[in-house]
Parts: structure tokens; sequence; C-alpha cells
């Protein structure tokens, strides 16, 4: 499994060095893009307004590349084209970060499922850290309450509502795994998803074509898709974003947990981690010894969701 | 060639004005779901692909139908089909058409799809199989142009297409192939995750295929002084009776295994199409009469009587085309993915503009063929007389 997710990656390094070449399509989507500004420029009236203004910026949006292929300037250019859309379309500003990952970092997630009691305050957690659609109540996080006796997602109930914790019953914890070997990754035909090299899989919303091969590949049902264009009111915008995290996402695309990239990135918790009121959720450095999952990993009995498909998701499940 | 597409009965004007009104509606509910975004389909978290990727995932096979008229004709010199192998190729020009549309229809942000190939992804079924099908569609466009244009001189066909002949056997074999890896290299889908998966859908794809085209064969000849010919059209029904039987005889395999196995990963999805799961079972009836259908087809299509009988052998071809279509263009995907990885169950069902949407596709596909299949008679005609 390891080996040929290696030659998957070759294939790619080797895909994207051959694309980034300078001359090749990135100087031609800058001239394209220019081109097609001054062209757009002319054609507005007024075009020093804002609504003209809102038109350029897309514009030039409309024809940026891929995140991994953006160099520095270009990724700097892109924020401030989007932070300043932000405040022209919602009247939100926002900041959008490009914080790269640190280095020796590698994220990993324990769920302690003796613990977890089904409040859910990780759910609506997530919802405002990730701006996460209010329309469709789209959730990353999902809670299964399970009988005891069975360890077996697809018994329990994922759709309960009542007052928690129930007699006989625990609580089960679902997300995306961020799988080492991802078998969404490796469905995606434009390369719009990937693994950054802290473990998160991520998506960049701006490439994305929305063709949802990844939803089918995933065995976990981690991903979401906008059905509908996404909305969050005003005021209750986190105005802390990541490029590959919370920030807006247009209908059309696929969108998933990045394990709070914009607040973990800081050296802070995940939303859902920091929210749990039982401590059920454990999150950190896996490289680092003295770190909290560690300890989980060494002392506890953990396993993981469906490891026989080999995925090698980055997300165990514990127990007292 | 094109200009005969152009002067034609009254008939024709009205068969091309009536397709051209279904697109237009068809064209208007895209415009309508380019707006809204593609909440205004069924599809929903559960079941993330519907009608749109299954009738991609039908017609692929349609399309790939047409090796079973090159590989007798151009391998085996099999000279009846010498008048009815451009037919063939020529749906499958239609059928690829529709692959293609479908998959623009079923994408969220379809301004950005030549990222596929600004970005291309060795390692994405889903890209291979955009390269197959683009192949192909270029590969029966210049084959099926270049014969008949080398026809309708008297020359024979220039040597260069000999091999593009050649290299479009093993290429309609890959279409459908590399469509059925989409799925069933899936690690989380039970019900796709099946080696048998893509013989199935070859099987199937060679049932509904030369069925199709025995259906036009006949209408060709009903309506125009070109005859493909009986013995063509019989040759092709003994293909429709192979593969039909090879079909059924397959998914009793995966019945097997399934069943037996009793893995409910892999079992609960035939039982939510054939008995229905967990209080949902909107595909049971259409299943049910998929599998009747294909059976009583085979009864008449094996009986020599009623194959060599061009009325019932219509109505068996009728059969079996309605039973592959609801096999691939309704169960194949719902089925996998109603129990979800997490073992809930969704249900689909396509809302009225996804219909419309579809069926505005298939209008064009039948325009694309209407104008193509013109050609070719007019052709033929002029021969003739």
């Amino acid at each position: 499994m390891r080996r040929r997710s290696s030659e998957d990656r070759a294939i790619g390094d080797f895909v994207d060095r051959v694309l980034s070449r300078p001359g090749s399509r990135r100087e031609f989507m800058k001239k394209a893009a220019g081109l097609a500004a001054a062209g757009g420029a002319a054609a507005l009236p007024g075009c020093g307004g804002p609504a003209g203004e809102e038109v350029m910026l897309k514009w030039k949006e409309y024809f940026k590349g891929n995140y991994r292929l953006m160099t520095r300037k270009e990724k700097d250019e892109t924020v401030r084209r989007l932070e300043r859309l932000a405040k022209l379309q919602d009247g939100v500003d926002v900041q959008v970060s490009t914080r790269p990952e640190w280095k020796q970092v590698l994220f990993g997630y324990g769920f302690n499922i003796t613990r977890c009691e089904g409040f859910m305050e990780c759910v609506s957690a997530c919802v405002r850290e990730n701006n996460l659609d209010r329309i469709s109540k789209t959730q990353y996080v999902r809670i299964f309450e399970m009988e005891h006796g069975q360890m077996n997602v697809a018994l329990g109930d994922g759709k309960f509502f009542h007052e928690v914790p129930v007699e006989g019953h625990f609580y089960m914890g679902v997300q995306c795994f961020h799988c080492e070997s991802a078998p969404c990754i490796k469905a995606c035909p434009t390369k719009a998803t990937w693994r950054e090299p802290d473990g998160i899989v991520v998506v960049d919303y701006d490439w994305c074509i929305g063709c949802r091969y990844c939803m089918a590949a995933c065995p976990y049902w981690g991903r979401r898709f906008n059905w509908n264009e996404p909305s969050v009111p005003k005021d209750e915008v986190t105005r802390k974003q990541h490029y590959l995290g919370n920030r807006k996402r247009t209908r059309g695309v696929v969108e998933k947990c990045t394990f709070c990239i914009q607040r973990t990135r800081e050296g802070k918790l995940p939303a859902c981690a920091d929210a749990c009121p039982t401590g059920a959720r454990v999150f950190g450095n896996l490289l680092d010894p003295e770190s909290e999952i560690r300890y989980v990993l060494k002392n506890k009995k953990v396993f993981r969701m469906k490891e026989e498909l080999g995925t090698d998701p980055k997300f165990w499940f514990f127990i007292d | 060639m094109l200009d005969k597409a152009l002067c034609g009965s009254k008939r024709y004007w009205g068969l091309i004005i009536f397709l051209l009104a279904i697109i237009g509606v068809g064209v208007l509910t895209y415009g309508y779901q380019l707006r809204e975004g593609l909440g205004i389909t069924g599809m929903g978290r559960s079941v993330s692909w519907g009608f749109y990727i299954a009738q991609l995932t039908f017609l692929v096979g349609v399309a790939a139908s047409a090796v079973m008229l090159v590989i007798p004709y151009y391998l085996h010199n099999y000279k009846e089909f010498g008048k009815i192998a451009i037919l063939g190729e020529f749906v499958a020009i239609a059928a690829v058409t529709m692959c293609l549309l479908f998959v623009l229809a079923d994408l969220g942000q379809p301004q950005r799809m030549f990222n596929l190939i600004l970005h291309p992804t060795l390692n994405s079924v889903l890209f291979w199989d955009m390269i197959v099908l683009n192949g192909y569609l270029f590969l029966n466009l210049i084959i099926g142009w270049t014969t008949l244009g080398a026809e309708k001189k008297g020359t024979p066909p220039p040597g260069w297409v000999k091999p593009l002949i050649y290299l479009s056997i093993p290429w309609a074999v890959s279409i459908h192939t590399v469509t059925a890896f989409l799925y069933s290299g899936l690690p989380g889908r039970g019900f796709w995750l099946t080696a048998v998966m893509a013989p199935r859908f070859l099987a199937s794809a060679f049932a509904a295929g030369p069925a199709l085209l025995i259906l036009l064969a006949l209408i060709v000849r009903k309506y125009t002084k070109f005859d493909p010919g009986a013995k063509a059209i019989q040759a092709l029904a003994k293909i429709v009776t192979y593969a039909i039987i090879t079909f059924v005889f397959l998914f009793f395999c995966e019945l097997f295994t399934v069943f037996y196995s009793q893995i409910p990963e892999h079992m609960d999805h035939f039982k939510y199409l054939y008995m229905g799961y967990d209080g949902y079972g909107a595909y049971v009836p259409f299943m049910w009469l998929s599998l009747i259908l294909a059976g009583i087809s085979i009864i008449m299509l094996v009986n020599p009587k009623t194959r060599k009988n061009e009325g019932t052998l219509v109505v068996a071809c009728v059969m079996v085309f309605i039973s592959t279509w609801i096999d691939k263009g309704m169960g194949m995907i719902s089925g996998g993915f109603v129990p979800d990885p997490l073992h809930e169950v969704h249900e689909y069902i396509p809302t009225l503009p996804e219909l419309t949407i579809t069926v505005g596709i298939y209008a064009i596909g039948a325009l694309i063929l209407t104008v193509l299949y013109k050609v070719v008679v007019s052709v033929r005609e002029e021969e003739l007389a």
C-alpha cells in the first residue's frame, strides 16, 4: 500500500515539475489573465466603481492556477483579491492565511469513546469555526450513538436527537480521518486535493471542478459538496481564515474537515477538540514523543475505522 | 458530404425540429441548473452521483458496441456487415458525444473543466476515462467520415484508415473497461468493488448496442431505400443473444458471491435494489422488470423461430435495451450509493429538472444520429439510383 502511494506521488511530482516549468502553463495563464483583465476593464462602464472592481477581481481569480503551483507572490496576490472580495461582496474583513506546514510536524487525532457523551459541542464549534453553509446545514463531524456490545458504526444511530447520554450507549465521532493512503486523493482527476506535509488532506476550492469522484472514493463519508451557494450570516463569519481551510467556498465544489488548518498551523487545537466538554478529543504532533497523542498511542488500546482497507488514517479511537 | 443533411423530406425536417425543441427545453433547464447549482437535482450528501453519471455509464456501452460490427467485418472479412459497419460507427459518435455532455452536466464547476487537461492526473481513473472517450470519439469521426467519403467516390477507403480501424477495436473495449474501473476500484463501495464489473459492463454493452442497431437498421429500411440486409440483422441478433446470456450469467456470478458470503457491505446493496432495505425500495419494481425482460428476451432470442422472425426480434431487442438500461441507467449508480459507507440509507429519486436535462442530452444524441444517418442514407440511395 505505502509503496504504491509513493509511486503515485513520484508520478505526481514529475507532472508538477513539467507543468511548473517557466514559460509553460503558468506564464500563459498569467498573460491570458492580464489580457483578459485589460479587455474586461475596457468593456466596463465606470470601471472605477465597486461593481467594476468586483468583476475585475473575479476575472483575475478565474485565471489563477492551482495553489501548489503558485509562487509566493501569486499567493499573496490571490489572498489580497480574496480579502477584498469578501469586503465587497459580504462586507466582512477577513484575513486569509497561506501559512505553510511546520517542520517536523505530523498531525494526529485521538477520540476517546469512553469519554464522549454525545453533547455535539464539537459539531457546532466546527460549523462556526469553518464557516459551514447554514442553508444546507453542512457538518464535517458526525456523532453516532452506539449500543453496547458492538463497535460497528453501521449499526449506530447518526441522527439521534434527544437528551444525552443514554444509558447503555456510547458515542463515536466520524469525520475526515486524513488517511495517509487516501483513496479520495488518488481519485481526483485535477489534483485539486492532496495531503499536505503535516498530514492534512486539503482541497483547493478554486481548482476543484466538482466531479465528486473523491466523494465516491472515500470509504468514510468524509467529504461534503456544495449543492447550493453556501451562506453564513455576516456577523457569524469566522474572520481568521486559511486558503486551504475555512475561507469562503462557492457552490459546486467539494470541501471537508481540514483539522482546522487555520488554527492548528497557528499552534491551536482544532475547534472540535477545543470545544469538547468531556475531554474526549486529543490532538497533537505525532512526531513529538512528548505529545498527548503519542501518549495515547503508547498507553491506550487504540483502533482505527475500517483498518482493513489499508487507508492508514491519522485518527485513532481509544478506550480508557 | 454534410450538405446531404440539408436537403430532406418534410418528415426528416419535422424530426429535426422536434428534436431541436426538446434540446431547447433541455438547454434552458441546464441554464437553470448553472444558476442554482446542482441542488436542483435529487442528488445529495449520500448519493453524490445520480442520473447523469448513470446515463454516461450506459451510453459508453452503446458506444463501445460498434466494435461488434467492426471485428467481424474488418478482422474476419464478414462481408454482410460491410453496409452497416458505418451505422455502428455513427451510433458510437452520437453515444460518446452524449457521454461527454453527461459528464459536463454533472460537474459542479463546468467552467473549470479544462483543469482536467491543465493539470492531468495519471493516477485518476476519471482522467483516463476522459482521454479514452475523447479518443474514441475522434477515431470514429475519422473512420466513419473517410470510409463513407471513399464510398461516395466509389473508391476503396485510403490505406491510412486501416490502422485506425484496428486501433478502434481495443479502444472500444478500453472505453467501457475504464468506465467500469471508475467504480470497481473504490474501497468503500461494496456494490462496485468486484472484478466482474468490467466484464459485466462489456456483456451488457454488447447486448444493448447491437439491439439498438437492429432497431435502427429496421427503421432505416422501413423509411428509406437503403436496405442494411436481412442477413446482417440476423448476425447481429446472434451477437445480442450471446451477449445478453453472458450478461445474465455474470450477474448471477456476482449474486452468488454476494449472497453466499453474506458480507453486509456487499449484500445490502443488492437487498436494497431487489428487495428494499430499511424501508426504502423505490427501485425494486424496476430491477425485477429488468431481470424479467432479460429472461424473456433470452428465451425469444435463443429460440430460432422467434429470432428469425423480424417482428418478434424487434420485441426481443426492445426488451434487451430496456433491461440493460434499467440495470445500468438506474440501478448501477444508485445501488452503489445506498447504503452509504456509514451504512445509512438515503434514497435517490431524480428530480424533474434533472430528467429534463437528461432527455435534452438524449435529444442531442438523437439529432447527431439523425443527421449522420441522413448522410449515410443519401449516399447509399445515390448508389442505388
